[in-house]
């Protein structure tokens, strides 16, 4: 796998939108599957970005953008909203910490360990929040030397 | 052990056959909770059975995402025919048994399946 030019992939998810969670990050995992061979690799980006996703679908009054950049061996996720933003972040980063709705819940979300997830999968990990907004920007590597120890 | 194995020990039908039919699955993980199916540790060399309640598309998103082969519906649940047909687009075995969680997971860890990887 040699160096690729920067390519560009952009979502709009919308809030509540807890049917179609997950299908983003299929699209993104199947787009990206031409630039990466390694299966380990897309899996934890594919975790990254369904985490990243499914908050914005959740835990936002009007849903988000997710903007997912790709160059050389890197993918670099940009997820953006406008409120009501995060509390208490150390809260948030808390296993088992949940405000999801019981709606989310009873779909399978909301179990309290996405950011985590993203952090414990994503090489730089970077969340701002404000009450007019949450930005969350994270980046997988592909590099060897940042293999995820198992 | 082999899929029909699988069937045969927790008394299951084959819902969507279309993908890794034949793979030889040693691992397992079972939740209701998709939020933590997407916290489990995954292996190439490890393909893993996902034993769930959950019928609705994100559990076929969930185990496409983490390259899951097959997925096992409990409780005799009704799958919508658009589960379905994402798990066939997928690739994704999807297997239904009429019993409880714990039943199907008590037969199959005596069968020799064992947990997936789990760190919190």
């Amino acid at each position: 796998m040699g160096n690729v030019s920067v390519s560009e992939l952009r979502y709009i998810v919308g809030p509540s939108s807890y049917d179609s969670v997950g299908s983003k990050a299929m699209k993104v995992k199947k787009f990206l599957q031409d630039y990466f061979p390694s299966q380990d690799y897309l899996r934890r980006l594919g975790v990254c970005v369904f985490e990243a996703e499914a908050n914005l679908a959740i835990h936002t009054t009007s849903g988000g953008d997710l903007l997912i950049v790709i160059y050389n061996n890197r993918v670099k996720v940009v997820a953006q909203d406008t409120g009501p933003g995060i509390p208490d972040i150390d809260k948030a980063l808390t296993p088992g910490f949940t405000t999801a709705p019981e709606m989310a819940r009873q779909l399978g979300f909301g179990g309290g360990v996405g950011l985590n997830n993203i952090k414990r999968f994503a090489d730089s990990f970077w969340l701002e929040s404000l009450k007019r907004g949450t930005t969350l920007v994270f980046e997988v590597w592909n590099d060897d030397s940042t293999q995820f120890d198992y | 052990m082999k899929i029909n194995e699988i069937c045969k020990t927790v008394d299951a039908e084959i819902l969507q056959s279309k993908g890794r039919l034949h793979i030889d699955i040693h691992t397992a993980f079972a939740a209701d909770l998709m939020s933590d199916t997407l916290f489990i540790i995954m292996r190439d060399e490890d393909p893993l059975l996902l034993i769930t309640g959950v019928t609705n598309l994100s559990v076929v998103r969930t185990a496409s995402i983490l390259d899951i082969p097959a997925v096992m519906i409990v409780r005799g649940k009704n799958v919508p025919p658009e589960t379905i047909q994402l798990a066939e687009q997928n690739e994704i075995v999807l297997l239904r048994s009429k019993h409880i969680m714990f039943v199907v997971c008590g037969l199959l860890y005596k069968a020799g399946i064992q947990g997936v990887s789990w760190e919190m």
